[in-house]
């Protein structure tokens, strides 16, 4: 059974919902059968947000089992780690908004925020690859999870999913008057890393 | 016809079982909400809404009353069905055990989500050993798609034998995403005809025995049915040459299956899985673990299968410590158990290699966890606030289920037990302390708007028929929020959208006889002190009863115009001395550590994270030296 695992992940209220739905349409689009879950209830306030995708024709289980994401989409630095730390397959990919939310006892000076390479060094303990997207001028930090959907477009890494079928899946998901500034934000974050 | 028969969506389990009654005729929908279950009643009316089909649905105000209203109308012929969350069991349980006796006429489904884990639930507990207790027949769906299958099975079956029948998807299965192919809605012309037979609607004892019995008549004639079923119950790899064998349920079942193929080994194992665990299977299930030296049983939450397994020396599962007796089987914990079950039985070689063995290669890395936080600008904040500031650490502080539990981090919620119970317990930490004749510290009870119509309002008739004394605050926030912003009862608003009648809050408290009952907005934290500090005194006073506080602020999150009526902007000035003070006692997300202070070790100025920060304004009073000011244009 070959299958492709996408694990997504940020703070409640960056938007990951609307990353995975766009995700999600972009890759049945391009063919691929997919599976996926999402966290609801209580967490969504202030906690960690996630959302699992997986791609291939056998896969039964929704959830992204440990150790075994081939990609994960991060939308804050912390985050990014986390998943690193725990979900990242061998040789995967980590594609992260370089932003930071605070957590409870890093606010209430309990302990610290982990250092800037902290993510870096445990990707490459894993043989992965990371690449991190910080744009300088997104005024809605709501449109970031757009930002990560046009580097990952750019990339190529996930089979089939290029950037004209996030384009479209973006145009099919997003209510009318929000689409243009996504879509430049999109254009933007995918030309950054245009070959 | 219909636009979506044939068509293939992607969808959650919830929305797949929504669309499951629509195809299995299901005419009226009575619901609470709670996670993992919240997204199949708005499922059911927008699917009932896009086919043309009138249907009836209801946020009811709690599983019990959503129950009995359900049951009551399938009494009458049509099809109906009710739906909550496991713990909801617990409160729907009494018309539940009973509505097993009684049966039921037009079919009766009982949807019930279970969440091992738990993600967002107080308990683990498994419906389907609910189902053996009240002798109801339950269906286990592995998928969201089977969910969606399971529901016009389950109507048939409920009519077949008018019998209640529950259906219990798992926090996987709810919120699991997956394709699924449509069918036709069904559409039923069925007048409610309520046919009287007081001697199975209102039986008395020496009836009941006869209903038990004919009961039990009926799970005989389900069980063949259930052991007849290859469509919900089927074997995979049945001609493997194996001695060794699983059984297995829900998305245990599906993990299991991707756990083998992943390692190549799916075809050496035969595999026999469940989706009718009660009344139970027993042909299905001990012919193929008769053919089998060791069978390895695999479901969640709870040991129910293998409970009713009469081959106790070849069962491996629950009982003998193979799996793990409490959390979510997830493909973790399952990839151990086969590794070692499979090695030890000798369908592998040696255990497998297992990729997360490389994880935490980092070991110092500390990774802070990150708890949820009530909302930047949540009322209830600066209710939780005002409350503990006045009362501080002497107060005792009942709390109950709702975003509110989140007071915790603001040291103003105590105990969190089940809906309702911030009353009861109050009331009996009260009278735990009365009676000792001496001081009764400050209690302060908080409940959700929501909450309270669920389990509050006869906690509140007891409190103030026993002459309890304490501050009651209704966090009214003018919605249920946890769940997914559905209508309370106090707004008036159906589950379809429908105008229904407002019950006011401050009516139900009246009326209940409780004699301080104040409406104040928690943003006006000077107000709610003070109205705080009345309460207490009427407490304490001669003619004091449960005083009630109705702290009413919408929710910013569902109320975009009253997130927007209170714009107050702030910004931190140059007397932070980096104390923390702020942090710590009014825990917002937008109020974070910056820059270290010069010369004073683990002192860190504050600073407003713009992102996040409602711009609400109420943490201006809470800094002692005035760092917190309105920002200035």
């Amino acid at each position: 059974m070959s299958s492709f695992n996408i694990y997504m992940c940020g703070v409640g209220g960056q938007g990951i919902g609307m990353l995975s739905e766009v995700l999600s349409r972009a890759c049945l689009e391009a063919g691929h059968n997919i599976m996926g879950c999402d966290t609801h209830g209580l967490a969504q306030r202030g906690g960690i947000v996630v959302s699992h995708l997986r791609l291939g024709d056998g896969v039964r289980t929704p959830r992204v089992p440990d150790g075994s994401a081939d990609l994960v989409i991060a939308l804050e630095r912390l985050e990014a780690l986390r998943a690193a730390d725990a979900m990242l397959a061998k040789s995967g990919t980590v594609i992260y908004y370089d932003t930071i939310y605070q957590p409870i006892h890093v606010r209430m000076g309990k302990t610290s925020y982990p250092e800037a390479d902290a993510l870096e060094e445990t990707v490459k303990t894993r043989g992965g690859k990371v690449e991190r997207v910080q744009l300088a001028d997104i005024d809605d930090p709501r449109m970031q999870n757009v930002a990560l959907l046009g580097r990952l477009a750019s990339t190529g890494v996930i089979e089939g999913v290029s950037a004209r079928v996030v384009e479209q899946a973006l145009r099919d998901a997003l209510p009318a008057k929000a689409l243009a500034a996504n879509l430049a934000v999109f254009e933007q974050a995918a030309e950054k890393t245009a070959p | 016809m219909s636009d979506f028969a044939g068509k293939t969506m992607v969808l959650l389990g919830n929305e797949a079982i929504g669309r499951g009654l629509v195809e299995a005729g299901c005419q009226l929908a009575m619901s609470y909400p709670g996670t993992p279950s919240s997204e199949i009643l708005p499922s059911f009316v927008r699917f009932a809404r896009v086919e043309n089909i009138d249907v009836h649905s209801e946020w009811s105000a709690n599983e019990k009353v959503a129950f009995e209203e359900a049951l009551a109308a399938s009494y009458t012929g049509k099809r109906t069905t009710v739906i909550m969350k496991q713990v909801g069991m617990n409160v729907a349980a009494d018309p539940m055990m009973s509505s097993a006796y009684t049966g039921v006429k037009g079919g009766f489904l009982i949807i019930t989500a279970d969440d091992p884990g738990p993600h967002s639930s107080q308990t683990e507990q498994d419906t389907r050993m609910f189902a053996l207790f009240a002798k109801i027949p339950v269906l286990d769906p592995a998928s969201p798609d089977e969910a969606r299958r399971m529901v016009p099975y389950a109507y048939e079956l409920s009519e077949k034998y008018e019998i209640p029948v529950i259906m219990r998807p798992s926090l996987r299965v709810c919120h699991g995403r997956e394709s699924s192919t449509l069918e036709e809605p069904l559409v039923l012309d069925r007048p409610a005809n309520f046919v009287k037979d007081t001697h199975r609607w209102a039986a008395t004892p020496r009836y009941r025995l006869k209903l038990h019995q004919q009961l039990n008549e009926k799970l005989v004639k389900i069980t063949e049915d259930f052991e007849a079923d290859t469509t919900f119950n089927f074997v995979d790899n049945a001609d493997a040459k194996s001695s060794f064998a699983i059984i297995a349920a829900g998305m245990p079942y599906a993990t299991i299956r991707d756990i083998l193929k992943e390692h190549g080994a799916f075809e050496r194992v035969p595999i026999l899985k469940i989706g009718t665990a009660y009344p139970y299977p027993k042909k299905t299930i001990e012919g193929f673990a008769s053919r089998y030296d060791k069978v390895l049983v695999v479901e969640e939450p709870d040991a129910v299968i293998e409970l009713q397994l009469s081959m106790r020396n070849r069962v491996m599962g629950r009982h003998d410590g193979t799996v793990p007796d409490a959390g979510e089987l997830t493909g973790e914990v399952l990839t151990d158990v086969l590794s070692k079950v499979l090695s030890d039985a000798g369908v592998i070689d040696k255990p497998w290699v297992i990729s997360r063995d490389l994880r935490k290669v980092v070991d110092d890395l500390e990774i802070p966890v990150r708890p949820a936080s009530l909302c930047p600008g949540c009322p209830h904040r600066s209710s939780f606030y005002t409350i503990r500031k006045l009362f501080g650490k002497k107060g005792i502080y009942t709390s109950d289920i709702g975003c509110y539990t989140l007071g915790l981090n603001l040291d103003a919620v105590d105990t969190c037990l089940d809906m309702g119970a911030a009353i009861s317990m109050a009331t009996g930490f009260y009278h735990a302390y009365n009676h000792d004749k001496g001081d009764v510290p400050p209690i302060v009870a908080t409940i959700g708007d929501s909450t309270f119509f669920h389990g509050g309002l006869p906690a509140l008739a007891g409190a103030i028929y026993s002459d309890a004394r304490y501050i009651l605050v209704i966090l009214d926030n003018l919605v249920t929020a946890m769940t997914g912003m559905q209508p309370t009862l106090a707004l008036g608003v159906q589950a379809d959208g429908t105008l229904g009648t407002v019950l006011p809050l401050e009516d139900a408290c009246k009326g209940l006889g409780a004699r301080f009952v104040r409406v104040q907005d928690p943003y006006d934290q000077d107000g709610m002190r003070d109205v705080l500090k009345e309460a207490q005194e009427h407490c304490r006073g001669p003619e004091g009863r449960v005083a009630v506080i109705i702290a009413r602020h919408a929710c910013l999150i569902n109320d975009k115009a009253a997130a927007k009526a209170n714009v107050s902007p702030v910004t931190i000035n140059d007397n932070c001395n980096g104390c923390g003070l702020c942090r710590k006692t009014f825990e917002c997300t937008a109020l974070v550590k910056g820059d270290p202070v010069e010369g004073k070790e683990g002192r860190f100025y504050t600073i407003i994270d713009r992102r996040v920060c409602a711009d609400c304004g109420q943490c201006i009073p809470v800094c002692n030296r005035g760092a917190i000011q309105l920002l200035e244009n």
